[in-house]
């Protein structure tokens, strides 16, 4: 009951089919890594977990803590429990990130309750200092004219602010910079307790020494092909995903 | 003897008389043309299409005889490609009248000169058929001349190009005046019909005598997967009225337009253009940039439309005038009208004076206040003629700016 | 007492209406016996009828301007509205005066509460007559006047008619002849030298009757150095047949004077609101139109500065909503008149459903003026695949000592833009409206917070049911 759990997962978009029966299991207080050639589906299983409209769901299931999430809206999804950190954060001028922020807390209160203003700065303002970020930032459009940095702190502000039971960051290091990776690193390390479950999505080793992971995943071409330690990360880094393709199709 | 007028049913007919050896559709669509024109109700005064426009100074009662066709229009530059050819209309109407049966068919841009774009219908001996079989290219730039016929004459020119699947070619037209003429009006009638693939460069250098009237009628259909590029350069004529119309009407299409006016004395250009997106996924980029000296005036209204259907449309359209003296006057109206909602569209106007800052830079340097200010004109226009692909042609033009500028 | 019956409830906060009786009905349709009828009523003197006289000659003349605008406008039907409409002709001067089904609609409207909480003044309009007016009495005391048009004319001529009918000529357009003919109600206000209003005045147009023709009047003076917010709100409840609303309202700023005046339109969709706005701003004068649009089945308004004096600003800041079978037609016109003068114009349009927006924009910059600057910015945001924008700008400048800038754009909310908040937890309208009110959002800002906290309610309503 208590895992973000995916069995056999099919998927395609447009008809083109991208996940091919993926299986996977993340227990809350674990860490997890998915990593993987580019085009091999970890955007896809990313996008699908959170209901993006534009992919169908073929087969297979996702629960979470025994909850079907397939078939559900974005926001149902969230309200659950589930946070995606976005590679590609979308921008929406006019709209500021306090607003915003209070928006999705609002929406998980019972209809008619809003969290108080007072007590909501505090906690964006503690938040955010861990985070080093301006206070200013409060009143800016969401992610409109960031930089990458700006937009990944962005995404991990509100991660620690929705307090979600599963984070999936997808993509979170590209973009950033050594100052930025360790800040934003240091901000999914805050989170990590035994009542979460993270499932961290890159295409390269460096985050992951960062962010140690308790299992990595291999994904090549739609499916989990090999899992293991910490230290298959390592493996990747120096031999490449060729010999793991070559051993997947074999 | 009457005196000719091209509003006298009598000119009409007895020029109808004197083609009697026409085939009989020919005849019959100079009629219908004659007919509906002399159906138009004379300018409406709230004529929106005409909005700021000094109309009269496009009257046809100046005009007092039809220019000798053999003069007005000439080929410089032949194609050599074979499935490429490029020929004039007064002589096919003798050798293949088959040939044209097309040439009904070819409307106007319907931008406001109804009364031209008939009077062509009915009145035109001559103008160019361009047309390419598929795949074929012209390694060349292939060149037509119209000329400025003698005062108080006009000539009508009725042109047709039709491109095949994947044929490409660069056309330039030069709008020229003989040198003692002054004071004659070019009305050319310009369909254009791009297939599959198809790639049209054209560009257009009008120097005309500073007398001399011209209105350019022109109708772009812009199919599957082809590109129309079309870069103008005006610098002669008292009036210039030009019409453009480019239509996107099947995915993939592109239509890239640039022009370039330069206005001096009481010069005056009339510019109206229209994009229209009729099919997705199509991109169309308008820029049309004025500079304009002592009383020189000109008007841009441009509009991009892009119907219900033609979603992931990318439409843009730029005026910019630049008015180097006290009495120049810029009238800009660039309108949108969007129907589809997935669509990136944009349009500019700026009307300005050179920025006093670029000058002191300039003149710091050493540089004479109006060489300054030509050089800065001439940057301010080198934009437009950037889409010009072919490279001695992109010269040629620039080159023919920098003349004009300097004299 | 009014019973539950009489009274008809609509989700919209204005489309409630209660039976009412008319002391004075001019009747049906439109000649020179009904002209005759509103100016005897009225008690006028006879140079306001031979001016009213003379515009509905004018009237007559004009044609329709479809040759531009909509082909919608020869869906009016002059012969069967009603010119005339009212209990009395003296507003009352305190709330308790006012006829209990008048007062009943205010109150439901909030317009008492408002008055109490933030205003300078208040005129409350019901069909033709102002039913309440009242201004604070310190103002009184500076000379400040606030009345009635008809009270205007006849009480301050010294004032008033110098200026009455100079900004906008009967001429201008049809409906600007139609209202010189007809007008009654709206306001007159004269601020006098230096005199600054900290509150701002507000008038409330309220249309009762079915058929029924609104034809305000307004001008407002703004004497050397002073200040004045004005501000009207407007609603009717929705009847079966059309009504037309056809104001015009005259700015004057003189010297160094501000006035800032604040429209939010929610007339019900059935409305036609043709209405003509232009203010004349004199040496350092500065005038703000700021103005929103969100009800109406038709609005033509294009409000105007004159930019007579050097140094003077003219500004227009304007948010139009269109949904189904809405059409806002909006925009400005900028005159530039003497030299270093400026303006500049900020509209965003958004269309829903099958709703149409239009943009339309004059700037005018003769060549014997120098410094004059013109900055406008259009953009629209289309939220449905068969919305409809349109943009005509018009803009003329002459001499190398002036300069202009028009920038328009159109765009969409993304897909990807709702899926990432409803990643956040928001529901798929909540995300489309918070991308909405961020699109208008610096504009908002423009309003007194009163006004924008009710705005930005407004287009939460607008958005729902707008996707899916």
């Amino acid at each position: 009951m208590n895992s973000l759990k995916i069995a056999n997962l099919q998927a395609s978009i447009e008809d083109k089919s991208i996940l091919h029966g993926l299986t996977l299991e993340i227990p809350k207080g674990e860490v997890h890594a998915i990593m993987g050639p580019n085009g091999s589906g970890k955007s896809t299983l990313a996008k699908v977990l959170s209901g993006h409209p534009d992919y169908e769901v073929t087969g297979g299931s996702a629960d979470l803590d025994g909850e079907n999430l397939l078939g559900l809206e974005p926001d149902e999804i969230s309200k659950l429990g589930l946070f995606l950190a976005f590679q590609y954060p979308m921008e929406v001028p006019g709209v500021s990130i306090a607003n915003f922020i209070r928006a999705a807390r609002n929406s998980r209160l019972d209809e008619g309750e809003k969290v108080k203003a007072v007590d909501f700065y505090k906690e964006l303002y503690e938040h955010m200092d861990e985070l080093g970020m301006d206070r200013k930032f409060t009143s800016r459009s969401l992610n409109d004219g960031f930089s990458g940095g700006e937009k990944k702190r962005c995404e991990i502000l509100q991660m620690s602010m929705l307090n979600p039971k599963y984070c999936i960051l997808d993509e979170t290091d590209s973009g950033l910079d050594i100052d930025a990776l360790r800040i934003v690193s240091d901000g999914v390390n805050r989170m990590r307790n035994p009542d979460r479950g993270i499932l961290v999505i890159t295409h390269y080793q460096r985050l992951l020494e960062y962010i140690i992971p308790d299992f990595v995943h291999v994904m090549v071409e739609g499916k989990i092909v090999r899992t293991g330690g910490k230290e298959l990360a390592l493996e990747l880094e120096e031999r490449g995903y060729d010999w793991i393709k070559q051993e997947a199709v074999a | 003897m009457h005196t000719f007028s091209l509003k006298k049913a009598e000119s009409f007919m007895a020029f109808a008389e004197g083609r009697s050896w026409e085939p009989g559709w020919l005849a019959d669509y100079r009629k219908e043309c004659w007919d509906n024109f002399s159906k138009l109700s004379g300018p409406m005064i709230k004529d929106e299409r005409w909005r700021f426009s000094p109309r009269s100074r496009f009257g046809i009662d100046k005009i007092k005889g039809l220019a000798d066709p053999k003069l007005s229009l000439l080929i410089e530059q032949h194609s050599s490609t074979d499935g490429i050819s490029l020929e004039l209309l007064d002589r096919l109407i003798l050798d293949q009248p088959y040939a044209l049966s097309q040439l009904p068919q070819i409307a106007g841009p319907d931008l406001g000169a109804d009364d031209y774009s008939l009077l062509t219908g009915a009145f035109s001996e001559t103008g160019y058929l361009l047309r390419a079989l598929p795949n074929s290219r012209s390694d060349i730039p292939l060149v037509i001349e119209h000329c400025e016929p003698e005062s108080g004459k006009i000539a009508f020119h009725h042109n047709l190009i039709e491109l095949e699947e994947n044929s490409e070619i660069t056309l330039i037209e030069k709008f020229s005046s003989p040198q003692s003429y002054s004071g004659g009006t070019i009305a050319n009638l310009l369909k254009v019909n791009l297939g599959e693939g198809a790639k049209l460069n054209r560009i257009v250098l009008q120097e005309c005598s500073e007398n001399a009237t011209l209105i350019q009628m022109e109708h772009f259909g812009i199919g599957k997967d082809a590109c129309l590029n079309s870069s103008n350069v005006h610098l002669g004529c008292a009036q210039s009225r030009v019409e453009s119309k480019g239509v996107l009407k099947a995915s993939g299409g592109h239509f890239e337009y640039g022009s370039v006016y330069l206005g001096d004395d009481e010069q005056l250009f009339d510019q109206r253009t229209i994009q229209v997106h009729e099919a997705p996924h199509c991109t169309s980029n308008l820029l049309c940039k004025n500079v304009l000296q002592k009383e020189a005036k000109s008007i841009f209204s441009g509009l991009i439309k892009v119907e219900e259907e033609a979603q992931q449309t990318d439409a843009y359209q730029t005026n910019r005038n630049l008015l180097l003296s006290a009495e120049a006057e810029a009238d800009s109206l660039p309108g949108l009208e969007i129907l589809a909602n997935e669509v990136k569209c944009s349009h500019g106007a700026t009307t300005s004076r050179i920025d006093p800052q670029e000058l002191f830079y300039l003149r710091s340097r050493g540089v004479p206040m109006p060489d300054a200010e030509k050089l800065i004109a001439l940057g301010f226009l080198r934009e437009c003629l950037d889409g010009i692909t072919h490279e001695d042609t992109r010269e040629r033009a620039f080159q023919t700016l920098e003349n004009s500028f300097l004299k | 007492m009014i019973s539950p019956s009489q009274v008809e409830v609509d989700r919209d906060k204005g489309n409630f209406h209660y039976e009412t009786d008319y002391s004075f009905d001019a009747g049906v349709g439109l000649s020179e016996d009904v002209i005759r009828y509103i100016s005897e009523v009225k008690n006028e003197d006879p140079w306001v009828l031979d001016f009213r006289l003379k515009a509905y000659e004018t009237f007559l003349k004009k044609p329709m301007p479809t040759h531009w605008a909509t082909e919608d406008l020869k869906n009016i039907d002059f012969d069967i509205i009603r010119y005339y409409l009212a209990k009395g002709q003296q507003p009352s001067r305190t709330w308790d005066e006012v006829p209990d089904d008048v007062k009943n609609t205010f109150e439901r409207l909030g317009i008492p509460e408002q008055e109490r909480k933030f205003l300078a003044g208040v005129e409350a309009q019901f069909d033709s007559e102002a039913a309440y007016s009242r201004m604070k009495e310190d103002l009184e005391k500076e000379g400040v006047i606030f009345v009635g048009s008809t009270e205007g004319l006849k009480e301050h001529p010294e004032i008033f008619r110098k200026w009455f009918g100079k900004v906008i000529p009967t001429s201008d357009n049809k409906f600007s002849a139609l209202n010189s003919a007809v007008f009654s109600g709206g306001s007159f206000i004269y601020i006098p030298p230096g005199v600054k209003l900290a509150q701002p005045l507000q008038a409330y147009f309220r249309i009762n009757a079915e058929n029924f023709g609104q034809f305000e009047r307004t001008l407002i003076i703004a004497d050397e150095g002073s200040e004045v917010m004005y501000m009207e709100g407007c609603t009717a409840p929705k009847f079966e047949t059309s009504t037309l609303h056809s104001a015009v309202v005259e700015l004057v700023a003189l010297k160094g004077a501000k006035i800032q005046y604040v429209t939010v339109q929610n007339w019900s969709n059935n409305v036609f609101n043709l209405v003509t706005k232009r203010a004349l701003a004199q040496e350092e004068a500065e005038v703000r139109w700021i103005d929103c649009n969100i009800g109406s089945r038709l609005t033509m308004k294009y409000p105007g500065v004159i930019l007579r004096g050097r140094k003077a600003r003219g500004e227009v800041v304007s948010i139009a909503l269109a949904n189904d079978g809405q059409h806002q037609d909006t925009g400005a016109k900028m005159v530039h008149a003497a030299d270093e003068t400026t303006s500049n114009v900020v509209s965003k349009s958004i269309s829903i459903g099958e709703g149409r927006s239009s943009y339309r924009g004059l700037v005018q910059m003769p060549g014997h003026l120098k410094g004059c600057k013109n900055n406008t910015e259009c953009d629209a945001l289309l939220i449905n695949s068969n919305s409809q924008t349109d943009t005509y700008p018009a803009i003329t400048v002459q001499g190398d000592a002036n300069s202009v800038q028009h920038e328009a754009s159109v765009s969409k909310v993304s897909a990807e833009q709702i899926f990432y908040m409803q990643q956040r937890g928001l529901g798929e309208a909540e995300a489309m409206s918070l991308c909405v009110n961020g699109f208008v959002n610096d504009l908002i800002r423009e309003f007194p917070m009163e006004y924008s906290v009710e705005l930005k309610r407004l287009i939460d309503l607008e958005m729902e049911g707008s996707v899916g």
